[in-house]
């Protein structure tokens, strides 16, 4: 090989489980005077060459064997094999994925494999570690999810829809990868058992094109996610302060009921104080929710009797794009929902009940109430959702603010 | 073909347990004998050689007694030992069968 060599990186065509492409591609790249580079083959999912004269070299791939250590599950060959292979003619040159390269110039050099059914328990080993990460990718992609998340719809809406969206789709197309590779290993495991020898043709020109839009769909994907997760960390509209404005500055009628509209004019009368979490809003817009707006409410209640108390509302409004989903996300956001499944079971089983609270009739398609230190309410009508929560206190002797008059502001209000 | 290889050995497999019958091995030994036995007939690949070894070790057919450097050193087990044992009678079994009648 020239020492003057200059090194050539291409994007291998095909998977790296493909065996029969990869070897046929390795061969058909010898014959145009491109070698794998010795010193190092693979480098960033790229393969590296060497130019030099061309060749009818023959590459072949082994699976790796499996470590003795507990988490070496792949070890590359040992000396013992290496300097075996040599001395029949086949030079090793790396690993790259589950797969150590061989090569050989000697047309005389037997097979790297001599025995099909041989072959075929090492691609049964690989075959069944692809399976094991078949099922935990499903398991974090779909099982995990549905039993530790309890809002996803909700989450969605307010950290940004299409953000999770691009989530799904990256564990939807790493699953299918992986569905992928464990049929074409077994597809190619029953091959070899029934004798049929692995099949070196041009084959690989044909999955190439397929092979690299999908790898430019998944690198698009992935950078989509990353903008989307620069952007998002701007964009928690419940903490950052500057996502939050004083409600003073709130200049449209608001779509809910404030504890103005909660209380006779002039026995409310809101704080200057303002804060992130003290008389403050947030408002923004969701492919699935138009109009979202979180708010926050505190100020001073006086009474006919002269006793005043502080109260400090949340609330928590969505204008989603259907009535379906409007009665999604209030199920979604009603105590029922509020823990995960494992939660409800956990619950259940240490015989703890839902704190439920009686609603008088209300104008609205749902409404829930329970108590969790707080009153918590949800009222859906139409497209529209209200969740709401409200605490008092500087009175410990003033009269308990009804939740029932809070929800029928709330509904009254409702568009 | 059947549906587990270990069932019953590919020549390969059983050559490599007629290695052993020779006394402790390492791969490299196996390879030799089995090129001298066969006579150049069978050539194990050097992948299939290591899987095989593999494979055995993990069945319990061969255990590993020494490394020196760069060389593993196995030695066949009982089981091992059974399995040769049970292939040689069925190739026998095979022979003869073939041999009845005056069909060879």
């Amino acid at each position: 090989m020239s020492e003057q060599s200059k090194r050539v990186y291409r994007l291998p065509p095909c998977p790296a489980y493909d065996v029969e492409s990869m070897e046929s591609w390795l061969e058909d790249m010898a014959k145009k005077g491109l070698h794998l580079d010795e010193s190092d083959p693979f480098f960033a999912g790229t393969a590296a060459f060497v130019r030099d004269t061309p060749r009818n070299t023959r590459y072949r791939m082994d699976v790796r064997r499996r470590g003795k250590g507990l988490l070496d599950d792949n070890a590359s060959p040992d000396e013992e094999q290496i300097a075996l292979s040599r001395r029949l003619g086949w030079y090793y040159l790396g690993t790259r994925g589950n797969f150590s390269y061989y090569r050989t110039d000697d047309g005389e050099a037997p097979e790297l494999n001599t025995d099909g059914a041989v072959q075929a328990y090492s691609i049964h080993r690989l075959e069944k570690q692809v399976r094991g990460t078949l099922g935990i990718d499903v398991y974090y992609g779909l099982i995990h999810p549905l039993l530790f998340f309890h809002d996803p719809l909700r989450a969605s809406i307010r950290l940004g829809s299409w953000v999770l969206l691009l989530w799904a789709l990256i564990f939807a197309l790493l699953i299918a990868a992986t569905v992928r590779q464990a049929v074409h290993l077994h597809r190619l495991r029953k091959r070899l058992e029934r004798g049929d020898g692995l099949v070196h043709s041009g084959a690989w020109k044909k999955k190439a094109v397929w092979h690299h839009a999908m790898r430019g769909c998944i690198a698009a994907v992935v950078i989509l996610l990353g903008v989307s997760l620069v952007v998002l960390a701007n964009r928690d509209n419940s903490i950052r302060t500057e996502n939050r404005s004083p409600l003073a500055s709130y200049g449209e009628e608001i779509p809910f009921a404030s504890l103005e509209d909660m209380f006779p004019e002039g026995f409310f009368v809101r704080s200057g104080e303002y804060s992130p979490l003290t008389n403050s809003f947030a408002r923004w817009s969701d492919a699935l929710a138009p109009e979202c707006v979180d708010w926050n409410e505190e100020g001073t209640v006086t009474l006919p009797d002269g006793e005043t108390f502080q109260i400090h509302i949340y609330v928590e409004y969505y204008r989603t794009c259907s009535p379906h989903l409007a009665r999604m996300l209030a199920v979604e956001c009603s105590h029922s929902s509020r823990y995960s499944v494992l939660g409800v079971l956990a619950r259940a089983l240490a015989g703890k009940t839902e704190d439920r609270l009686e609603l008088p009739p209300l104008d609205a398609d749902y409404a829930c109430a329970y108590r969790d230190h707080f009153p918590y309410i949800i009222l859906q009508k139409g497209d529209t959702v209200v969740c709401a929560t409200y605490f008092t206190f500087g009175n410990e002797n003033a009269p308990v603010f009804s939740y029932t008059d809070a929800a029928r502001a709330l509904a009254e209000k409702m568009r | 073909m059947p549906k587990r290889a270990m069932e019953t050995l590919t020549e390969s497999m059983f050559y490599v347990l007629m290695a052993f019958q020779s006394g402790s091995m390492c791969g490299t030994d196996i390879a030799d004998f089995v090129h001298r036995r066969t006579e150049g007939r069978l050539r194990l690949g050097p992948a299939t050689l290591y899987t095989v070894l593999a494979k055995f070790e993990a069945e319990k057919y061969i255990r590993e007694i020494s490394t020196d450097g760069r060389k593993r050193t196995y030695c066949i087990t009982q089981k091992g030992l059974d399995a040769y044992r049970a292939e040689l009678e069925r190739l026998r079994t095979c022979l003869n069968d073939a041999e009845k009648g005056g069909s060879v």
